[in-house]
């Protein structure tokens, strides 16, 4: 019936993939989308800002060029989205238009109501798109980005790996949360584990970062200056 | 159908013995009323009395006064021993109502064989056909009926055979055509591993090509056809073993019993043995269950005066398991079986003008794919199919001459079993899945249900000659599809002229369904069949002795195509057209084999009303295929030029990050709106024959793609579709097989 798969798979398999592996950090991406606080109160405000990295440049955090609702969102929130001398934001309404979207979508009666936003974002060359869903009427923080070591140090700008050695890079976190591990030296193994491994062939310098998400939309990150010797 | 018409001596045999060997008649075989004359080769006169006897059976007939016979009721690719008291015997293969003149010659003339070669007329309208002699010639197939389908005019021209079928005809989707053997559907007619048939090519007999407007009797498909018919065992007895680097197999036939024979044959996968020492130790792949396949092929025929019984048993075993890394991790693990037995029986009576056939076949399949830990399909198919047909045959009537009038009937049962968790597999036309293998967070079709799929079917059908220049035939085939509640009613006719001694026109159209059975179509009972109407227009012309020359063009309207809606929900709302030429030159002059095909096609449809027109996934505008084979003592050479259009694929523009879930959302292009690159190889293959004793041993290199010009299949993409990279087919595929034959 689904022999398509099967044969699918074998073609994958046979497939001569050479492109760039998504821990790389010597590309022009999005890495992650931060929402200060993810969920906000009625009335209160979201600032976004987006880590970012490009070609020859490494990881930076920036603004983003544009900011839009997603299409079907709820009512009452047309004017979420601001900008002003901070930067982009979402200004949730106030708790009756918040409880009426949440009767809207069918939502319980204290939960959050999701809103998702669209942003335009320049990395290095290229101008890219992402989404990032808030939720208006609680109130959450992101989480702390936890104690990162390389090698059992902690990872701090100007640290050293040794070339030929495989090293283990480790974040204080949890399993509920999601771990990725980037970087322009070297190569990575385990990039979405607790535990990541990095391991050098050859003199480089470059940067390490990595991404802790928890379920609830919090986002934390942290980068570094890095070489191998 | 290909039918050779020989005459040969035979050395010191001028006895008739009829029930010697066993006809090759393959089980669907129309039925003729044969006439002809014998002469004496030597002088030209007439001989009466001579022995005109049918292969297999104890029917005989006696020559008159002017050496002329009637033999009627004899199947078309029957063989017919002639032979006098004065005479060596002669052997005709049965090809239309007149054979024409048989010369015969005199008892001890010698050593000399004269053969002559013609063709029966073609089962539709730009068919084809190869025997197995042929299939062993052709270069770049490695000996493999599979890889043979895409040298045929009409055949896309794809790296690896797709769907179930095997092949494209005509543009369509796999799914729309069929492939037959002894007349009842086999689930896949290639293994899964090395994309070998799950025939060898020394278990058929020959297979015919129908890339459209065939015959009422056949049906749920709404492209073409192939029909395969196996290999009847030899009345003289004698053994076969061969291996290559992909596989090995065994085969063996002879008598049984006074009037019957067997076939029996086995094979194994060889590739397995090979694939852990050339896969590289860097690769992302490792196999827990290296893969391999078996298959095996029996076949029992007895001839019982005016009935004929057949018996055939084909499987097929295919096992595969690993890791899609190197760290043996269990959400890259996968694991696949195929496998299958389907048994056919049928019986065939003769007498006067009266001819009748009912075939039996019950069959079991399973198939299952997981991946990871919580994806996988597994399907158990259980079922048997019933089917009969009653045909009479007048001389005249109603001034028309050779009127055959023919109704049968069908009736299948198959209970489906099936309990999947998948992603939404893409459907003809959709974008790939993201980043090419499917991920746990895709699933999003689960499915565990038993159900029957019960069809029956009924046709008829009147074919007569209505002057000495033009035939016609008239028919209507219904389907009903009992599970959907559909009944279908499918005219088809043809019409045939002969417009000179060496050229005929034919010109067919017919109605045509393919039913909702594909991939997860199962899963709705309300879905209609396809429709497709088809118009064919041919001309064939015998150039020279042993040259043919066949060009035809076709149209095809589409309705009721299964596509998806907006909701993920299948509904019948496609439409399209094919619309194309073939040309097929065709060359068999002793030692010399030629083979040139060309196929002109554009085929479109648009998915829902309103959408846009688009390409169907394996539409390529132009493919040729070019091929010579020269026989020289005991080596054989061959050669063959492939060139194909690219296929369409739809690309990916660029992509959206979903920040929350961390992953990119493909922004598609419009729907195979760019192809691939166009592809050509040439493919080369080196034969050589030694007799030691009484054994036969010859050995083959075939070597596809010599100039190492890699085909690109597809396209794949980047964790955020940034960068491309292309799926490629092997760039070169070198295969050494030995042979040996008793």
């Amino acid at each position: 019936m689904s022999k398509t798969l099967a044969i699918a798979l074998v073609v994958v398999l046979g497939a001569c993939d050479d492109t760039t592996p998504a821990w790389q950090l010597e590309h022009d991406r999005i890495i992650a989308v931060r929402a200060t606080p993810p969920t906000v109160a009625p009335r209160g405000r979201v600032d976004l800002d987006v880590l970012v990295t490009a070609v020859g440049e490494g990881p930076s955090v920036v603004q983003p060029m544009q900011v839009a609702l997603a299409p079907n969102g709820p009512p009452g929130f047309e004017e979420s989205v601001i900008h002003d001398d901070r930067g982009w934001a979402v200004i949730a309404p106030d708790a009756d238009t918040v409880a009426a979207s949440r009767v809207a979508l069918g939502l319980d009666g204290s939960a959050p109501v999701p809103l998702t936003v669209g942003l335009l974002v320049r990395a290095g060359q290229t101008d890219l798109a992402a989404v990032k869903t808030v939720y208006l009427g609680a109130e959450r923080a992101n989480p702390e980005l936890g104690d990162v070591t390389v090698d059992g140090e902690p990872a701090a700008d100007g640290m050293t790996v040794p070339v030929g050695e495989e090293v283990e890079l480790t974040i204080d976190a949890t399993d509920d949360d999601k771990i990725d591990w980037l970087s322009s030296v070297g190569d990575l193994g385990d990039v979405d584990d607790l535990v990541g491994h990095l391991e050098a062939t050859a003199p480089a310098e470059g940067f390490l970062a990595v991404v802790r998400r928890d379920p609830f939309g919090g986002v934390a990150w942290g980068f570094w200056t890095l070489a191998a010797r | 159908m290909k039918v050779r018409i020989t005459v040969a001596v035979l050395l010191g045999c001028a006895a008739v013995s009829p029930a010697a060997a066993q006809p090759d008649t393959p089980a669907e075989a129309e039925q003729v009323d044969v006439h002809g004359t014998v002469v004496d080769a030597a002088t030209g006169t007439p001989v009466a009395g001579a022995t005109v006897a049918l292969e297999g059976s104890d029917r005989t007939r006696t020559t008159d006064q002017d050496g002329r016979w009637v033999f009627t009721g004899v199947p078309v690719g029957a063989t017919l021993l002639i032979g006098s008291e004065k005479h060596a015997v002669a052997i005709l293969i049965v090809e239309t109502a007149d054979a024409g003149e048989v010369a015969l010659l005199p008892e001890g003339a010698g050593a000399e064989v004269i053969v002559m070669e013609g063709e029966a007329p073609l089962a539709a309208v730009g068919a084809a056909s190869l025997d197995r002699d042929d299939v062993q010639r052709m270069p770049g197939t490695s000996n493999d009926l599979a890889a043979t389908l895409k040298v045929l005019p009409g055949v896309g021209a794809t790296s690896f055979p797709v769907g179930y079928s095997g092949v494209v005809i005509r543009g369509s989707s796999p799914q729309d055509s069929k492939v037959t053997v002894d007349g009842f559907e086999v689930p896949t007619i290639y293994h899964d591993i090395a994309f070998r048939s799950i025939l060898p090519t020394e278990a058929i007999d020959s297979f015919e090509y129908l890339p459209g407007g065939f015959d009422v009797a056949y049906g749920r498909a709404s492209s073409g056809l192939v029909r395969v018919t196996t290999r009847r065992g030899d009345g003289r007895g004698g053994g076969q073993a061969e291996v290559s680097l992909i596989d090995g197999g065994v085969l063996g036939h002879g008598p049984a019993g006074d009037h019957g024979s067997f076939f029996v044959g086995m094979r194994r996968s060889t590739v397995d043995f090979i694939l852990p020492a050339i896969i590289p130790d860097d690769a992302d792949l490792g196999f827990t269950t290296v893969p391999r396949y078996y298959d095996a092929q029996a076949r029992l025929d007895e001839d019982l005066g005016e009935y004929q019984l057949a018996i055939t048993a084909i499987g097929a075993d295919d096992l595969l398991s690993g890791f899609a890394d190197d760290n043996n991790d269990p959400d890259e693990h996968f694991y696949t079986y195929t496998r299958f037995l389907r048994l056919i029986a049928w019986l065939r009576w003769h007498r006067g003008a009266w001819t009748a056939e009912v075939a039996a076949s019950p069959i079991v399949h399973a198939f299952r794919f997981d991946y990871g830990t919580k994806m996988g399909i597994t399907v158990k198919k259980e079922g048997a199919t019933v089917r009969g047909e009653v045909a009479h045959t007048s001389g005249i009537a109603d001034g028309l001459r050779d009127v055959v009038a023919r109704v049968g009937g069908e009736v299948e049962a198959i209970r489906n079993d099936i309990d999947l968790a998948l992603p939404v597999v893409p459907d003809e036309g959709q974008p790939p899945m993201a980043n090419g293998l499917p991920s746990e967070e895709e699933i999003a079709n689960v499915y565990d249900e038993v159900h029957w799929t019960p069809d029956v079917a009924v046709w008829g059908a009147v074919s007569a000659t209505f002057d000495e220049r033009v035939r016609g035939m008239a028919g209507v085939r219904v389907d009903g599809f009992l599970r959907s509640g559909d009944v279908a009613v499918q005219p088809r006719g043809e019409l045939s002229a002969k417009l000179a001694a060496k050229t005929t026109a034919r010109l067919s159209a017919g109605a045509y369904r393919r039913p909702a059975e594909f991939q997860d179509e199962l899963q709705d009972p309300t879905l209609a069949p396809e429709k497709a109407t088809q118009v064919v227009l041919g001309v064939e012309q015998r150039a020279d002795v042993g040259v043919k020359v066949q060009a035809s063009v076709y149209y095809t309207d589409r309705s009721s195509l299964i596509t998806r809606d907006e909701m993920g929900v299948y509904q019948n709302q496609g439409r399209g057209t094919t619309y194309g030429g073939e040309l097929l030159v065709t060359a068999r002059r002793g030692p010399w084999f030629a083979w040139l095909a060309y196929s002109l096609s554009r085929s479109t449809r648009v998915d829902a009303p309103g959408e846009r027109e688009r390409l169907f996934d394996y539409d390529q505008p132009h493919v040729v295929n070019a091929l010579a084979s020269y026989q020289r003592g005991k080596w054989q050479f061959g050669a063959r030029f492939t060139y194909a259009s690219g296929t369409p694929y739809t690309p990916a523009l660029g992509s959206i990050y979903e920040s929350d879930g961390d992953y990119y959302v493909p922004i598609y292009g419009g729907v195979n709106s760019e192809r691939v690159e166009s592809h050509h190889q040439v493919d080369i293959r080196v034969d050589r024959m030694w007799k030691i004793g009484a054994m036969s041993l010859s050995a083959f290199l075939d070597v596809q793609n010599v100039y190492l010009n890699q085909s690109t299949v597809g396209y794949g993409y980047n964790f955020d579709y940034s960068e491309r990279y292309a799926f490629t087919a092997f760039p070169i595929i070198p295969s050494l097989g030995v042979r040996g034959e008793l």
